[in-house]
């Protein structure tokens, strides 16, 4: 056993595990996929904050229009929020 | 009991830290009914797959930086449409019930990438990175399984046409980890998640199947095959 992260292959055909470590070349893919995670994750928030500033905006023409509260929650729910994500230690 | 159309093909335990797991040669094999027939496991038998997984990824974050990959035969441009999340990933949709899907449309990937639909293992606030004490006096460290949080996922695809790759379905589900006592509105990383993908081409067969992560991770996975008819003895 190594530090390179590990690879685990079942055969179904017999029944038996392999465990090895990654290759050169998977590691060059496992890069890629993080690379592009972390730009995937960017583009989502980058959606999501938008949604919560049209969804913001949309509550407040609604307000603005008379509505309480209580009946805007009624019609389309709680006001958005942004998330927090879970602190690494 | 009657005989039954399920198959458990594999279960794999990774006792270890792993960064990827294939299940190989999917179509092999074969069952034995009550009175004694063999039927071979492949797809025209047994169409449907179904991936059942317990796991615990070694991070404290999945949310960010971070992949989980279900490759089934692992073909760039197999599947597309993929990525979708549904509404209720953060806790914030379980208190408001409104959807946010992400989709993926158009970039044919060789599986579906629902990194977002996973929770780290560690109990952030739970003294985590120290030892701790459990209620019979013993030490606990903090690499220790019983710290440590899981994600349960279970993911099917079902071969409807031979011609093509399948869609499939799935979910995941994890704990809350409890830093905020007093509502749990607003956590991106807990909750529940849904996620599915489209087939794009014409190979309908695939002989393995790959679940990767960036995070390394221990636990369980089953593979259950859905055969068409009872072929399966007890």
């Amino acid at each position: 056993m190594t530090d390179k992260p590990q690879v685990a292959i079942y055969d179904c055909a017999t029944g038996e595990a392999t465990i090895r470590d990654m290759t050169d070349e998977e590691t060059v893919i496992h890069n890629d996929r993080l690379a592009q995670a972390e730009e995937d994750n960017a583009a989502r928030l980058v959606v999501e904050a938008q949604e919560r500033a049209d969804a913001a905006a949309g509550r407040q023409k609604l307000l603005d229009l008379g509505l309480s509260e209580d009946e805007v929650t009624a019609l389309v729910g709680p006001a958005p929020v942004e998330p927090e994500p879970a602190p690494a230690v | 009991m009657s005989d039954q159309n399920w198959y458990l093909q594999s279960h794999y335990h990774a006792q270890s830290n792993h960064s990827s797991v294939t299940i190989s040669n999917l179509q092999s094999g074969s069952v034995t009914s009550s009175t004694g027939t063999q039927t071979n496991v492949n797809e025209s038998n047994f169409p449907v797959y179904r991936l059942v997984m317990k796991l615990s990824f070694d991070t404290t974050n999945m949310a960010s930086n971070s992949y989980f990959w279900i490759m089934m035969g692992g073909n760039q441009s197999s599947w597309d449409g993929a990525n979708i999340y549904s509404g209720d990933w953060t806790t914030r949709y379980s208190s408001q019930m409104y959807s946010n899907s992400g989709q993926d449309q158009g970039n044919s990937r060789p599986g579906i990438y629902c990194g977002g639909g996973m929770f780290g293992a560690s109990y952030s606030y739970y003294a985590w990175g120290n030892a701790i004490t459990d209620s019979e006096g013993a030490t606990v460290q903090s690499y220790d399984v019983r710290r440590k949080a899981y994600t349960t996922i279970d993911f099917n695809t079902y071969h409807q046409n031979s011609s093509w790759y399948p869609g499939g379905v799935g979910s995941s589900s994890a704990v809350y980890n409890g830093t905020s006592a007093s509502s749990v509105a607003n956590q991106a990383e807990s909750g529940s998640w849904g996620f599915a993908q489209g087939g794009t081409n014409n190979q309908a067969s695939f002989n393995d199947i790959t679940i990767s992560s960036s995070s390394s991770f221990t636990g369980d996975i089953l593979l259950y095959r859905g055969g068409i008819l009872n072929y399966v003895g007890n």
